[in-house]
């Protein structure tokens, strides 16, 4: 027994994590044990075991234990032997990966402390060596090559770059940066503040620090400013405002503390409370600043939606993000910032891992340009709703057949780039569905937004039996996931005229949709039904039922929180508009702090380097709260400029 | 009377016959001379006056020097039509294989310029003849909007102005609301019959969009709304 406890504490331990498709289990697991077999007596190899990872179940560990006197400045020859093993037997890319490599102190990883990454560098120089001898001419004249022969050689396909990060991330040699791409050996250009994607984040970011003097620059990969924003359903979560709807509608009570409690509890407690403490204490402030500043108009009308135990839901004048895009975009060129369309980010240029993030390479429709940064970088470049493969790889549920929300644009490049030198993610796993999508196209039109914001005001839900099938009051996630567990697209939103304008919403709107076909309009509920083509009776029994409900001030079917405000649905003319969830939303991303400082995987800050919006994890924790994606983007993306603006150049 | 309608009729017809004779054996000294610069019409063109436009005059000489005696070469850079730069370059472009641009122009110390004239289109680098006669081809006899332009004698310079563009240049939505302007008109234009909403030219991306979003000139135009909007019908006339 003292044998083996010795054994602990004078033992390193190498970890390899991969992902495995279902169908590849049985392959890697002959692989394997082949390999041991024929390893058994491997030089300083104590012991060695794989297993399957009790958090994800598609996850293999393998852990090889060292004598810690055995010579593994080879780099671990054995692990490396396995990943090459894997790509040659073909469970490479998205099939299987290699997460990550860590090679510690046992003592220190059981402790869950950082691990000495000496090991890291080992490997990765084993990589460079072979690379050197195996092609010395390609090595010279395409430094991007030896970055991705070598991950392709540790089993990671070049667009995976993301899970490559335990190879990727070693800076620290003298050499490093031949490890990656080849710093630019001059600059085309040098910009102050570079910031990445027009949409909230960015030209918040951008105006906040074009005020501070500093010379903003936004580059924009699409053809059309605004991304996902300016798409966006134009609905905007505060306590408060300088209008004072709340009070003025007479809606109830509402603080920062409870809209940062809904939050967190939204997001099942997985948020940065640093991070969600800054949403809530900052929205009010960021929606006057729009108003003030950018000359943002909102209705008339606020709404309790699913997640919020307030009303506090805003809907701007055009009732899409363009409404909060437009103001936005002009106090960012009163301040001198500068929109540039079609300039796709290729890399994000950082010497070591100690020092700041130098500068950007752009694709620009004149060719390739490499940007110096002086004093900051901010990555506002969104989420990766679009990007299938990524969607996959870090949520295999979210499968390609769901529709999305977003623009073509919402693919996860930055995010790569970003962890290529050395930032840390969270919460990559967690992706949103919009419950009320148009069910064909998975678009979020303005019909689209009814569903959402209706609730506080007592629309329902039903499925295509004319039944109710889960609390309208739900989080995003509930509502959706009891969408698909019915198994019968579509479901319907139902709500009468009365509901219209106190939820957000116009008459114009709704003769728009209703002439696009999207909203269905009858004078009873039983037209409707019979509109909808569903059974007349169940849904006239289902409404009558509810509205009963309303009266008694109890929902027992699915304890929904029954409020003064809601409406019953017993005065025509009705509406019904159909939806079914589409990919909306990704809440992980880039580690930042409060100072929306983009953190590595060490901990630390890296210099120069901030994030704000939907590229970031950690603000929405599992699942984000509908209306509070414009306040994140708006509070961190000023802050991020504000800071921005104060580095020294 | 009718005698004498018929006697004048028949001496007209003489003395054309005449002029014509002598213009052709002006013509075929010309020719003589040229030949050897490889600069004359006649290399492809046996007959000038077979190609030329109904009612044109007869012509002297064989060189686009003889067309520049009468028509000036266009050099405004206005966004307007250019009906002779355009007619006499379509007629070209389209026999593809054949076009050959130094038949007319001259392209000396990097100078494009036209034969006999003092005429000069800027410096071009050599790499850019192929890609501007390639241009050309697509512009005179192609699916894409170029083509489209080019029915309506819409030349380069009329969208891109004096300057040659370079890579990533696109033409900014001014010159082409020049023609086909202004905004409000063109909104209500494109406006569709069923949902008025989906017009591509009142965006809820805004109106600022650039033109060549969608509108690609010399290869296919791509509509942008349908990344997005998979379901909607939506194609661009013209190319």
């Amino acid at each position: 027994m003292a044998y083996v406890l010795l054994y602990i504490f004078s033992m390193f331990l190498e970890c390899i994590k991969v992902r495995v498709n279902l169908n590849k289990e049985n392959e890697l697991r002959s692989f394997l044990d082949g390999v041991f077999q024929h390893v058994v007596e491997y030089r300083g190899l104590l012991r060695f075991e794989f297993y399957r990872s009790s958090l994800v179940p598609l996850d293999f560990i393998i852990h090889l234990y060292w004598e810690e006197n055995n010579d593994i400045s080879l780099g671990s020859p054995l692990s490396y032997y396995i990943v090459e093993g894997l790509q040659r037997i073909g469970l490479t890319n998205y099939t299987m990966w290699v997460e990550e490599i860590t090679i510690g102190d046992i003592k220190n990883y059981k402790n869950g402390a950082s691990v000495d990454t000496k090991g890291y560098s080992d490997l990765k120089n084993t990589i460079k060596k072979e690379e050197a001898m195996s092609k010395k001419d390609e090595v010279k004249d395409s430094p991007t090559k030896i970055t991705r022969r070598g991950f392709l050689k540790a089993g990671i396909g070049a667009g995976m770059l993301a899970a490559a990060t335990g190879l990727a991330l070693d800076l620290t040699k003298k050499d490093a940066e031949a490890a990656a791409k080849t710093l630019p050996k001059k600059w085309d250009e040098e910009i102050d503040v570079v910031v990445i994607g027009s949409g909230f984040a960015g030209l918040a970011a951008a105006a906040e620090a074009g005020k501070r003097g500093a010379k903003a620059v936004i580059l924009e990969k699409m053809p059309t400013y605004g991304g996902n924003s300016i798409i966006n359903g134009g609905v905007y979560a505060a306590c408060d405002s300088k209008l004072h709807l709340r009070q003025k509608l007479n809606l109830g009570n509402d603080s920062p503390k409870q809209h940062f409690d809904d939050t967190l509890k939204g997001g099942d407690y997985y948020s940065m409370p640093a991070l969600v403490k800054n949403l809530t204490e900052g929205s009010a402030d960021a929606l006057n600043w729009m108003i003030e500043e950018g000359g943002c108009k909102l209705r008339e009308a606020l709404t309790r939606a699913g997640g919020h135990t307030a009303y506090r839901t805003h809907t701007v004048t055009e009732g899409v993000g363009r409404g909060f895009t437009e103001p936005l975009r002009k106090i960012a060129e009163k301040y001198g910032a500068k929109t540039r369309l079609n300039n796709e980010i290729t890399w994000i240029w950082r010497k070591d891992t100690e020092g700041p993030v130098l500068g950007v390479e752009v694709k620009t429709p004149k060719g390739k340009r490499n940007i110096k940064i002086k004093k900051a970088l901010v990555l506002a470049s969104g989420g990766f709703s679009r990007d299938i493969k990524m969607r996959q790889a870090f949520n295999p549920s979210i499968v390609p057949e769901y529709n999305s929300t977003n623009h073509p644009g919402a693919t996860g490049e930055c995010i790569r780039f970003s962890q290529a030198i050395g930032a840390d993610t969270l919460h990559l796993a967690f992706i949103q569905l919009y419950p009320f999508a148009e069910p064909e196209s998975g678009i979020l039109d303005n019909p689209a937004v009814y569903p959402f914001n209706g609730v506080g005001y007592g629309l329902i839900y039903v499925d295509k039996n004319g039944k109710r099938f889960v609390n309208e009051l739900e989080r995003r996630d509930v509502c959706s996931m009891a969408q698909i567990k019915l198994g019968q697209k579509p479901t319907f939103s139902i709500f009468n005229e009365e509901m219209v304008t106190k939820m957000g919403g116009t008459m114009e709107e709704i003769q728009k949709g209703i002439a696009k076909g999207r909203f269905v309009k009858a004078d009873t509920i039983e037209e409707l039904a019979q509109k909808l083509n569903i059974p007349v009776n169940n849904l006239v029994e289902t409404v009558k039922k509810y509205n009963q409900y309303l009266k008694d001030g109890k929902d027992p079917d699915f304890n929904k929180p029954i409020t003064k405000a809601m409406i019953t649905l017993e005065k025509g003319p009705f509406y019904a508009v159909a939806q079914w969830p589409a990919v909306h939303h990704t809440m992980g991303g880039i580690r930042v702090n409060e100072k929306t400082q983009v953190i590595d995987i060490w901990g630390k800050v890296i210099p120069k380097f901030y994030a704000a919006g939907e590229v970031t994890g950690g603000v929405h924790g599992s699942n984000r709260l509908g209306s509070n994606a414009i306040p994140d983007c708006v509070v961190h993306g000023r802050i991020a400029g504000i800071n921005a603006a104060q580095e020294k150049a | 009377m009718k005698k004498i309608i018929f006697l004048l009729g028949f001496i007209s017809i003489l003395l054309l016959t005449f002029i014509d004779g002598a213009v052709l054996a002006q013509a075929k000294k010309q020719q003589a001379k040229t030949t050897s610069k490889n600069v004359s019409c006649l290399r492809c063109h046996e007959q000038i006056a077979k190609v030329l436009p109904k009612n044109h005059k007869p012509v002297t000489g064989d060189t686009i020097a003889s067309c520049n005696t009468c028509h000036r070469p266009d050099m405004s850079t206005k966004a307007e039509p250019k009906s002779y730069a355009s007619t006499i370059h379509s007629g070209h472009a389209k026999e593809a294989s054949n076009t050959d641009c130094m038949v007319c122009h001259t392209y000396t110390n990097n100078r494009f310029g036209l034969y006999k004239t003092n005429i000069s289109f800027g410096k071009l680098k050599k790499e850019d003849l192929e890609n501007i006669k390639n241009i050309f081809i697509s512009w005179a006899q192609s699916k894409n909007m170029d083509a489209a332009h080019g029915k309506a004698n819409i030349i380069c310079s009329s969208c891109h102005d004096k300057k040659l563009p370079e890579t990533g240049d696109a033409v900014e939505n001014d010159r082409c609301l020049a023609c086909h302007g202004p905004l409000d008109a063109l909104q209500k234009r494109s406006e569709p019959k069923d949902f008025p909403d989906r017009n591509p030219h009142k965006s809820h991306l805004g109106d600022d969009i650039a033109c060549t979003v969608c509108h690609h000139s010399h290869k296919p135009s791509t509509v942008y709304c349908l990344g997005c909007h998979g379901n909607f019908k939506m194609k661009i006339p013209g190319g």
